[in-house]
């Protein structure tokens, strides 16, 4: 054979050379790649630790809080319109609890929360409860909750999957201000809508950046209102539907995830990005 | 050849196909192409030398891709696989619809089938997840795949888990006439100004956010280079931004979209081209762009390494926007001491990638194919043993009941529009090899 005879120059991995090799020819370090790709797979897998586990369910667990948190909104609502209290007391026992709150942790939040912008804040929901009271009146009231139920669950993805803890992105809190916004007009006077609205605010924006959410005491106490509202509202059987499915999903679900993250989840992933489009790097 | 994506609509796969079945045809094969109805172009149309295409009516999803089916092109696919007694199928792109059903109906009926791969995927993204199970599913029973780069080789051999050696690599190549340099060296007062040409969608994986960083520092260090952009796209907007920000509308020209036969003369008005794309399989616009002449600013992803020599590029290694500028610096600094003759670029270029060679080098692949066929392949009870034998609990489940319902359509299919009542399509007139050599 002539090509045999013929001393054959090493392959280079260039298209612009036609080479003495046929065209299905392998790069040899490719093939090294592909034989370590292969080991890779059948190393045994790892074991679950008890870390992991614990990991994966704080994961979980902090998506239950905003569940919860949200929750807020709709507990809130049904104390001013269901049984027609007045939010007065409340409102003012919440403010001055933040405020108190506040001052113990200035050092911290002081950045983000200062007076004066508290003060014009609070002036402009002033001013815009009574647009906002009339601002869906027209709408039938089953629209209404239609809406706001979506943009609750609008609202439970953008926070959840917002990467900032301690900073919640604007559309989040664009979000709870639609849906707050959205079921103000149902309520009867000014003054309602104000409160609702800063209750709202308070609960879900300024609140969980004070406190832990996942605090063994604003746990509990957040579940015991939670559950308490559930059975005073839609009675005992809706409460212990809500509490099974919740502890299913706190208990079951992170270990199928860790078993599934375990088995199936391929194992070789991390080595296979280097076909993946490339991250621009802007300095 | 079967692919989603071909004229009337543009690209670098639409450009593949077409200059590949036009030399196909002047090796004296017979090329038919199937295509989805674009608009009012339905049914078959001839293009040059009696190239013979069908545009098979579909429902249209996304960007020109058909809606996707797994059995549903059968009945007219068939039909137009006896029509015109096709002995092989080269299907074209991952993301093809067509070329899937093509491939998989093919070796139901028995028929040689080639897959062509033009791009790159990853294995994070749910679109790529998806894609690499399509592309398991119809390259489980292919005779042989091409791909247009080694980069890519790797790639589909790790997504498809097929063997390297039915894998060839077969370059993209240019047409080289339609991309000469430009004739008479511009000078505008007596002194030289440098261009820098973009070509390319103003998309965010062909780099537009580095692009829009580095245009305006360029402008701030070098008096005497201007900027071309031709393209369009989402990222467009930053651009014109890019511009009004940094007052550069004296030196930096948005074309927008750019019609091919166009390209060249744009790329003419340059002397340096600059490419800042994060993925890319093989980059046919280098070669375009070298073959006009231009020294070639470019990142190193994907398969860019392989397509020209190091003499003709300048290389960032990193996709940094300071690596990017350092290499176009670089790249200013050669043009300015013109230690290199881009002119020489072109004929170079057209030695290098010519698309008769792309086609002896395919018709290679066919002859392997065609004459080194072993019936074992093609037996369902073998391919349906061979979809079972791959990774993935249910995926080879769902894989072998595709396969089988497609044996029982082809029963149903014989039995309602028998072979013998489908006519044979007579053949372009073949010119004489003698006429080509002459022209």
């Amino acid at each position: 054979m002539t090509l045999r005879n013929r001393k054959k120059s090493t392959w280079r991995r260039l298209l612009w050379q036609r080479q003495d090799y046929p065209d299905n020819y392998t790069d040899p370090n490719f093939i090294k790649f592909l034989e370590k790709l292969e080991k890779k797979k059948k190393e045994p897998r790892p074991i679950a630790t008890s870390e992991d586990y614990l990991e994966i369910r704080s994961h979980f667990l902090d998506f239950y809080y905003v569940v919860l948190n949200t929750f807020f909104i709709f507990i809130c609502f049904s104390y001013i319109y269901y049984y027609n209290r007045d939010p007065l007391p409340l409102t003012t026992f919440l403010t001055i609890a933040i405020i108190f709150l506040i001052k113990c942790k200035k050092t911290q939040v002081s950045t983000q929360l200062n007076l004066k912008s508290s003060i014009i804040i609070t002036f402009m929901m002033l001013t815009l409860s009574p647009v906002l009271k009339s601002l869906s009146k027209t709408t039938a009231s089953d629209s209404i909750w239609t809406l706001s139920f979506w943009l609750t669950i609008l609202y439970i993805f953008v926070v959840s999957s917002s990467t900032q803890k301690d900073k919640p992105s604007n559309l989040s809190t664009n979000v709870l201000f639609a849906n707050v916004s959205v079921l103000a007009s149902r309520l009867s006077t000014t003054t309602e809508v104000f409160c609702f609205l800063s209750i709202c605010i308070e609960l879900n924006i300024i609140l969980p950046k004070l406190i832990e959410r996942s605090n063994i005491f604003v746990v509990i106490t957040s579940n015991f209102i939670v559950y308490t509202f559930l059975n005073l509202t839609f009675g005992w059987y809706h409460m212990l539907l809500f509490f099974l499915l919740s502890m299913v999903y706190i208990t079951v679900l992170p270990r199928l995830f860790l078993y599934w993250r375990i088995n199936y989840h391929r194992a070789d992933v991390e080595v296979l990005d280097i076909w993946d489009p490339k991250i621009p790097i802007l300095e | 050849m079967v692919c989603d994506f071909f004229y009337p609509q543009l690209g670098g796969v639409e450009f593949h196909i077409y200059h590949l079945a036009q030399n196909l045809i002047r090796l004296g094969h017979s090329v038919v192409v199937i295509t989805h109805a674009y608009k009012d172009r339905v049914g078959v149309r001839y293009l040059t030398n009696g190239l013979k295409v069908y545009h098979v009516p579909f429902l249209i999803m996304y960007r020109e891709t058909a809606f996707p089916t797994v059995f549903s092109a059968f009945p007219a696919i068939r039909n137009i696989l006896i029509r015109e007694e096709i002995q092989i199928i080269h299907s074209h792109g991952g993301v093809s619809t067509f070329a899937h059903e093509a491939v998989l109906h093919g070796n139901t009926m028995g028929i040689r089938t080639v897959f062509t791969d033009h791009s790159l995927y990853g294995f994070h993204s749910t679109g790529a997840v998806l894609a690499n199970k399509v592309a398991e599913f119809t390259l489980t029973n292919i005779d042989r795949v091409i791909c247009v780069s080694s980069t890519c080789k790797e790639n589909i051999v790790v997504r498809a888990d097929i063997s390297p050696s039915r894998i060839s690599v077969i370059p993209n190549a240019v047409v080289s006439e339609d991309f000469t340099p430009r004739s008479v060296e511009k000078t505008i007062n007596g002194k030289k100004k440098f261009t820098i040409v973009i070509i390319g969608r103003l998309f965010p994986n062909k780099g537009s956010s580095l692009l829009t960083l580095i245009i305006p520092s360029i402008c701030a260090t070098h008096e005497d280079v201007n900027f071309i952009v031709a393209g369009d796209g989402p990222n467009f907007v930053d651009f014109q931004q890019m511009i009004e920000t940094h007052r550069l509308q004296e030196r930096v020209e948005l074309l927008g979209a750019v019609p091919h036969e166009k390209v060249r003369d744009v790329l003419c008005r340059g002397d340096i081209y600059l490419h800042a794309s994060l993925t890319e399989a093989f980059g046919t616009v280098l070669i375009e762009a070298a073959s006009c002449g231009l020294l070639i600013v470019t990142t190193t992803v994907g398969g860019i390494p392989e397509v020209l020599p190091e003499d003709m590029t300048v290389y960032a290694h990193e996709t940094s926007v300071s690596s990017l500028i350092d290499a176009t610096n670089e790249g200013i600094r050669i043009m300015r001491t013109g230690s290199i003759d881009a002119m020489t670029f072109h004929k170079r270029v057209g030695k290098m990638y010519d698309w008769l060679a792309v086609a002896q080098r395919t018709v290679a692949v066919y002859d392997d194919v065609y004459y080194n066929y072993n019936p074992y392949d093609k037996k369902w009870s073998t391919m349906v043993a061979r979809f079972y034998r791959r990774n993935g609990s249910w995926a080879r489940l769902l894989y072998v009941l595709c396969a089988i319902v497609d044996y029982y359509l082809y029963f149903i299919l014989e039995f309602l529009y028998p072979r013998k009542n489908i006519d044979i399509a007579p053949k372009w007139p073949k010119r004489s090899e003698v006429n080509w050599e002459s022209t």
